[in-house]
């Protein structure tokens, strides 16, 4: 991604929810990418896909997947790309599975759209067996979605995304709404899946723990912007932006002090954002040039921070 | 104000200024217009002079040595139309006022007791309700009005009772969620009993939905009103009702006198379209949909 | 030193045997066979809290630990069992006793965007509870909820005393939620869930904010919540529950030392850490939680149990009491 910059048009003024931001995705790398509300976190999975909403405008920027611009391609391209090379799961599993088509028929017309013309028994035979892979008993293959459990529809989408084998998966937010022992079952079957597949994995969530244990690199975005990238051991343990410092210490490790480090303040009106680094108003190191200037990108190494200060 | 963006603003804004102009008009109509509406004497310095019938618009005329221009043209009694509209207009507004004021309220109260209370008194309720939605509304008022008789009143009554049942569903299906909401049972914990809930909690979550259709129920009784004065219900002449003169006025339409029915069908079109516009409008800002963001 | 520490420690709720059943809607067949399926929420569960402790209940979606936190404050009528209130029972006061128990507990709701009136002001829902409860006079009334604000954080007060909720933050609703909470001056607070929908760099202000409430105010708190690390920040005693049932009790430093069930250390294990990834310490189950209508017999948890033996499979466990207030139900520990 390059520039990308997306804008949402509502009732009440323009909120720019992706601010220039430019980020890279090796193959077979798992990036974590992580940010609170209104980090733009969402939408960048989104627009990669072009599934934003219609009162969402893409300003400028590209997103360049096999060398090829995603924004500019043509429907039936995109619809080639879309579930192929790259696939998408939500956290809400019925964005992802229509609740009154059975699972067998999900891969169905999967297939079907993407011109494999599988028989019946085909399909039926591949979809139990990814099910199967991903952790779900076979015979759920032909059950509707509320048949299975949360875990289990999470596991289908899953499933359903790797059926063609995608070049990349874009998972946004897919535990947040499952229990703890749920998300750490998840966790490990992406985990596996990532080994097995070598798929590439663009891994959306606000909870750093989880993208310690599974992204290879991660991002940190605030506020529309990114502001630190790079290796996931390496920033986790020595942060340079005072935001990801800031995320790391504000959630108490077990076994560690009991003291909370709270960030003060409040996040950004993003029809308004704060002038200059959008983070100033809650850095404990903000002065007179972090109020006036956009912090750029920079490298240190093979780190990446926007801070004057890093 | 800013230019209208939406669908719905440029909505609120025509509709706004039509009922505003339409408001307006009634009310000052007899001071802007005065002519002779209920009659067809003009008394003109002291006496009376007597209006031809069957003018068409834009007719001026010489009576007692001044000149009169009749800018609607006189009815089959020498009526002045303009003054006739503008009276109607009083009269017609007041009716869908009045109508709109008693079904709201008591389309509101019953249905904020019966959604709170739930039980037997929902059920019954609810039915009766139902069972008056399920009749066409104008069916509904033809019966009333020909039971409680002509008059203001008795008119606003019998359209008002044929839309009570669309406060009611609307409030009620709201009570009934807004009940369960962790706020209500906050005021649970606090110790609130049921009415300070209904009334502090409940009722106005219930607003922004109220208001949009209160535009539309008026739209709704100015038709009904003239369907029922089109009929002979519900009104006495020569009290000026734009239904009652449509409906006179188509027979003299085939005669050529096309000024008499048109002109009160358009005033019903043209104040029924600018309250709905408003209501429109009020939907889209107090409601705003998903995709609208 | 133990009978002082037991003389100056008031016990300030204390659960006793809870039974919260649930009728659902039966199917023709059910019906005709004169079944009734029946939802068991809380199935015979026991603990007590120390007067200015926190306390929380840890479990994930099943466990029973939200309807617990609903009868404490008396929005749901246990089956059987008593819920004691300073050692009196809350569901055999009426009238006037029974609504001053519910000025002395209060609860803090999970969503603030759904557990605050969207058409009332702010300062006017913090007041509220004093209108309904006629407390002194409305000057007074509204002093005291611009004072409440301010003890929470939202300064200046006056200004969001006029503001709506959809004009603050989901931290700064929560805080709203929490003076709402706060203004009857209670005994108890229940918080169900309290920072799980609030962005992570709020979440350790309102934290904070309840730890210094505590102390300000002198409450006791009832902590719900599937997360761990902030049970870890500020709790003294954890409760975990699973399936209706309480499964480990013990005080918070000893139970994330040394978890003793195997759901606890489970869970333990599972929780998102930021070192690095040890395999081979994690305690997994397999499967997924059951639906509570359907519990398995014997231990709840042992079709999931690595280490589930015949007795788990038919007997139900009991509460072993391990060391000093460590509580644990499972066969492993039985002495038998």
């Amino acid at each position: 991604m390059r520039e990308l910059r997306v804008s949402y048009n509502t009732r009440r003024g323009r909120v720019e929810a992706l601010s220039d931001v430019s980020l890279a995705l090796n193959e077979a790398e798992v990036l974590g990418v992580v940010g609170e509300s209104g980090s733009g976190k969402s939408t960048l999975g989104l627009a990669i896909m072009r599934l934003l909403p219609r009162y969402a405008k893409v300003e400028r920027g590209e997103v360049i997947f096999n060398g090829k611009d995603i924004l500019k391609m043509d429907e039936e391209s995109l619809r080639q790309l879309r579930g192929r090379e790259i696939a998408i799961v939500f956290q809400d599993p019925y964005s992802s599975l229509n609740p009154v088509t059975r699972i067998i028929d999900h891969f169905a017309e999967l297939f079907r759209e993407h011109g494999y013309n599988y028989s019946r028994e085909e399909v039926l035979r591949t979809a139990a067996e990814l099910l199967e892979k991903m952790g779900v008993p076979r015979e759920k293959v032909l059950d509707y979605p509320h048949q299975l459990s949360g875990g289990q529809r999470q596991r289908a989408a899953i499933a359903l995304a790797l059926a063609l084998n995608p070049r990349l998966l874009i998972a946004d937010e897919i535990t947040t709404a499952l229990d703890a022992l749920v998300e750490a079952q998840i966790v490990d079957l992406l985990r596996e899946v990532k080994k097995e597949y070598k798929t590439s994995m663009l891994f959306i969530t606000h909870n750093m723990g989880l993208v310690a244990q599974l992204a290879d690199r991660v991002a940190v975005m605030y506020a529309g912007k990114l502001v630190e990238a790079g290796e996931t051991g390496q920033v986790i343990r020595n942060p340079r932006h005072p935001y990801t410092k800031a995320l790391l210490t504000a959630v108490p490790r077990i076994g560690g002090s009991r003291s909370l480090q709270p960030i003060p303040g409040e996040p950004p009106d993003m029809r308004n954002p704060p002038p200059g680094c959008r983070f100033h108003p809650r850095c404990p190191l903000a002065s007179e040039v972090c109020k006036r200037e956009t912090p750029a990108l920079r490298s240190i190494g093979d780190r990446l921070v926007a801070c004057h200060y890093a | 104000m800013r230019k209208p963006r939406t669908f719905g603003e440029w909505c609120l804004l025509l509709g706004s200024i039509l009922t505003a102009a339409t408001v307006l008009l009634s009310l000052i109509g007899d001071i802007v217009a005065p002519g002779n509406a209920t009659s067809s004497i003009l008394i003109i310095d002291g006496s009376r002079v007597e209006v031809p019938p069957l003018l068409p618009p834009l007719s001026s005329i010489q009576l007692a040595g001044k000149t009169y221009t009749f800018h609607l043209g006189t009815d089959q009694l020498g009526r002045d139309i303009l003054s006739r509209l503008l009276a109607g207009a009083r009269f017609v507004l007041a009716v869908a006022f009045l109508s709109t004021a008693i079904s709201s309220l008591a389309g509101i109260l019953l249905g904020l007791l019966s959604g709170y209370a739930g039980g037997m008194f929902d059920r019954v309720v609810s039915l009766v309700m139902d069972s008056l939605y399920s009749l066409p509304g104008l069916i509904v008022a033809i019966a009333l009005a020909a039971l409680l008789g002509t008059g203001l009143v008795n008119m606003s009554l019998a359209i008002a009772v044929a839309y009570i049942p669309s406060y009611f569903r609307m409030v009620r299906g709201q009570v009934l969620s807004l009940k369960a909401m962790p706020f209500v049972e906050a005021a649970k914990i606090a110790g609130a009993g049921s009415l300070s809930i209904t009334l502090r909690q409940i009722l106005p979550n219930t607003f922004p939905s109220i208001a949009s259709l209160l535009p539309i129920t008026f739209a709704d009784a100015i038709i009904t009103e003239a369907g029922l004065s089109f009929l002979g219900l519900g009104i006495e002449p020569p009290t000026p009702d734009w239904g009652f003169d449509l409906n006179k006025g188509r027979q003299f339409f085939l005669a050529g006198y096309w000024w008499i029915g048109v002109f009160p069908g358009l005033a019903i079109i043209v104040t029924v379209l600018g309250f709905l516009l408003l209501g429109e409008g009020l939907n889209e800002i107090l409601n705003p949909k998903k995709w609208e963001a | 030193m133990t009978g002082l520490s037991h003389a100056t420690t008031r016990e300030i709720l204390s659960v006793s045997r809870l039974k919260v059943y649930f009728p659902l809607k039966r199917t023709i067949e059910e019906v005709l066979a004169r079944k009734q399926k029946v939802l068991k929420a809380v199935d015979d569960v026991s603990f007590s809290m120390e007067e200015g402790s926190i306390m929380a209940l840890v479990g994930e979606s099943g466990s029973g630990k939200t309807t617990i936190a609903r009868t404490v404050v008396g929005l749901v009528n246990p089956t059987s069992g008593r819920v004691l209130f300073r050692g009196r029972d809350v569901f055999s006061l009426r009238g006037e006793e029974f609504k001053e128990y519910r000025r002395k507990v209060q609860m803090v709701f999970q969503d603030p965007t759904v557990s605050l009136n969207p058409r009332m002001k702010i300062g006017e829902q913090v007041k509220y509870p004093l209108d309904v409860n006629k407390v002194s006079t409305p000057e007074q009334r509204r002093e005291k909820a611009i004072k409440t604000l301010e003890a929470v954080g939202l300064t200046p007060p006056e200004d969001f005393y006029n503001r709506y909720p959809h004009q603050l933050s989901g931290g700064q609703r929560q805080r709203a939620a929490i003076a709402r909470a706060l203004i009857l001056d209670p005994e108890l607070l229940v918080a169900d869930e309290p920072i799980s929908n609030i962005d992570v760099s709020a979440r350790a202000q309102i934290l904070t904010l309840l730890r210094e409430l505590k102390d300000q105010y002198h409450l006791s708190i009832l902590y719900i919540t599937h997360d761990l690390s902030s049970a870890w920040a500020i709790t003294d005693k954890v409760a975990v529950m699973y399936l209706g049932k309480i499964v480990e009790v013990a005080p918070t430093t000893e139970i994330f030392k040394e978890p003793l069930h195997p759901y606890t250390q489970a869970l333990m294990s599972a929780a998102p850490i930021l070192g690095e990834h040890t395999p081979g310490k994690r305690l997994v189950l397999r499967g997924e939680i059951p639906s509570p209508i359907n519990p398995p017999p014997g231990c709840r948890l042992h079709p999931r149990c690595p280490f589930a033996t015949e007795t788990c499979r038919e007997r139900e466990p009991e509460i072993l009491p391990i060391g000093k207030d460590h509580t644990v139900a499972c066969h492993l520990y039985s002495k038998s």
